[in-house]
């Protein structure tokens, strides 16, 4: 088991040097003068040019540069910001508890409301229940978040005066946004629990706890849901990316002043510094989430540690 | 004769509900897409960029309810907004269409080669492959788009950049049938009598790994014009004056309490458009003979 834990780690090492090699080359490798694009649309004379160039080491080879921009990435510096001029990093991390709060709820309501009613609709099959949930996982994946957005801004803000429309005044704040970020997820969950259950409940075992007598209930606790928890578990690793793109959006309808709002802020200004830091850092989170997930698969499932 | 058509794929898929809803909202948007003079006709304006901010009267007016002179209103340049959302149809189903054949056909081929050459080859398509997952799609197209593309961007731009971040599915079937098929009994004895590798790839590799592509792609059509219309919303994609339910959304958003006209008509065609996509990839999914798929 060590053994293939050290493989998963290796294996995401490498994807993420990888990576690390495409973003740059998409980056900085390119034809066209970064030292233009820092000094904006102004005409600056050559002199200024040329200061840019050796402040943000742009005279050295790409090698070099890509060494100490990779040399940056694990030391935690992530470049500067070219619109504030600050750090990226304290940019990300001062808005990241507002991103991580909404995230964390998106994932409560959609991974519950995805198990939950994925679970129920397999026992069901065919029904009207489950013709039910189905055609909401259509929906959920049709309805785009800055449609979804603004319709319950108006209906649960405006006309009915339930829940604030934007801002992060108090935790239910988070309720409108979450629910609307959490709409594709809770789709995409409900039918990969819905499949895997329904694969569940026909293999053999539950045939036989059935035939000898255990309650539906309680096949579907202890044979279906915990098998069917697995590739769950390996959802919820790629799951975490998706999100880190749909904050972007939900940030900018709700107003929350999150990373996503930030990422939103910089595509409108122009800030690449800003931009390659993100997408580096949603790839880093990526790649640990999905490593524990692939982890945590392992430690449930016996049957993955053979390979 | 007649029990064998019925057990035909035809047969079977025409008798999903969800395939003949698809038919019905796909239709709809294609004849926009296809027609769009033949359906903006039908209402009194017809040209969406033919705008004018005078009433027939000759005073300034502003956005204008729905009405009969304009069916979905107008929007705040006085354009009238059921032939935008009419022609909008065409831009959505071409970055769609397109970006669906340009990822499909390359991840295709990727898989193929990849599973067919196995070895080295296998290995880098599958770290590549790997590594694009790892970058989150509205992510990645930011980062492209914002980066490497100054100026005004174009359809064929936004196509590219999502193709080239959505083709490790369609290579991860392709890989995965040709892995199984080259065991089958039928492909050793085709090779035994001296048939190229070509001519199995060609012959038994493709035709078994087809139905599963296109029941991977269809539902990624709908992805993709979804995918188009955030972009546009976020400022990334296309831009005015290109004619976009994204960027009519986009313009929409701030006039939403006033004006939710402006942003519930062309979001209603989008929702359609993606709803018509999914439900065919279903029905595709539950009437072909996708077995040989352990992915």
């Amino acid at each position: 088991m060590g053994h293939l834990i050290g493989r998963r780690i290796l294996g995401a090492a490498a994807t993420f040097i990888l990576s690390t090699l495409v973003v740059f080359g998409a980056a900085f490798a390119l034809p066209g003068d970064p030292a233009r694009v820092i000094a904006g649309r102004r005409t600056v004379p050559e002199a200024t040019l040329r200061a840019i160039r050796i402040k943000y080491h742009l005279d050295e080879t790409l090698p070099q540069q890509y060494l100490r921009w990779l040399g940056g990435l694990l030391r935690g510096d992530f470049g500067q910001s070219y619109a504030s001029r600050r750090p990226v990093t304290d940019i990300l991390v001062e808005a990241l508890p507002v991103t991580a709060k909404l995230l964390g709820l998106t994932l409560v309501v959609e991974l519950t409301g995805g198990a939950v009613l994925g679970v129920l609709a397999a026992g069901r099959r065919g029904g009207r229940f489950d013709s039910g949930v189905l055609a909401s996982c259509v929906i959920g994946l049709a309805v785009p978040a800055f449609v979804l957005g603004a319709v319950v801004q108006d209906v649960f803000g405006v006309r009915w005066r339930i829940l604030p429309v934007a801002g992060t005044s108090s935790t239910f704040a988070y309720v409108l946004p979450a629910c609307t970020l959490a709409v594709t997820g809770y789709a995409v969950a409900a039918r990969v629990m819905r499949s895997q259950a329904m694969t569940h409940r026909s293999e053999p075992h539950v045939v036989v706890a059935r035939a000898k007598g255990v309650s539906e209930g309680a096949i579907t606790r202890r044979h279906v849901v915990r098998n069917a928890l697995i590739p769950f578990v390996t959802f919820v690793g790629l799951e975490i990316g998706t999100l880190a793109g749909g904050s972007i959006v939900t940030e900018r309808i709700f107003n929350l002043p999150g990373v996503g709002r930030v990422v939103a802020r910089a595509i409108s200004q122009r800030d690449n510094a800003l931009i390659i830091g993100f997408t580096m850092a949603v790839i880093a989170v990526y790649l640990v989430v999905d490593l524990l997930a692939d982890l945590v698969a392992v430690v449930l499932d016996p049957r993955l540690r053979v390979q | 004769m007649r029990s064998r058509r019925r057990q035909g794929w035809w047969y079977r898929i025409s008798r999903l509900l969800g395939f003949r809803i698809a038919c019905v909202l796909l239709g709809i948007v294609g004849v926009c897409a296809l027609v769009p003079q033949l359906v903006a006709d039908r209402s009194p304006s017809t040209n969406p960029t033919e705008c004018s901010l005078r009433a027939a009267d000759g005073a300034y007016q502003d956005r204008e309810a729905p009405s009969a002179a304009h069916w979905f209103g107008t929007d705040a340049q006085g354009c009238d907004e059921f032939s935008r959302v009419v022609y909008g149809a065409r831009t959505s189903l071409e970055i769609g269409l397109g970006a669906g054949l340009i990822t499909t056909i390359g991840g295709t081929a990727l898989g193929l080669v990849a599973g067919w050459r196995g070895g080295i080859i296998d290995a880098i398509v599958r770290r590549l492959a790997d590594v694009t997952l790892g970058i989150p799609l509205i992510v990645g197209s930011i980062l492209l788009l914002s980066v490497l593309v100054n100026g005004r961007r174009t359809p064929t731009q936004i196509m590219v950049t999502l193709a080239v971040q959505l083709w490790p599915g369609s290579a991860r079937i392709a890989r995965s049938v040709t892995r199984t098929i080259t065991h089958l009994p039928y492909v050793e004895a085709a090779r035994s009598m001296g048939a190229s590798s070509t001519r199995i790839v060609v012959r038994h590799v493709l035709p078994n790994a087809l139905p599963v592509v296109i029941a991977y792609a269809t539902p990624l059509i709908g992805v993709l014009i979804g995918a188009e219309a955030t972009l546009s919303y976020l400022g990334i994609g296309l831009q005015v004056p290109t004619v976009s339910w994204g960027v009519m959304i986009n313009d929409a958003q701030g006039l939403y309490s006033r004006s939710p006209y402006l942003l519930l008509f062309p979001g209603a065609f989008l929702v359609a458009a993606v709803t018509g996509f999914i439900l065919l990839g279903d029905a595709l999914n539950d009437s072909l003979d996708v077995h040989l798929v352990r992915a």
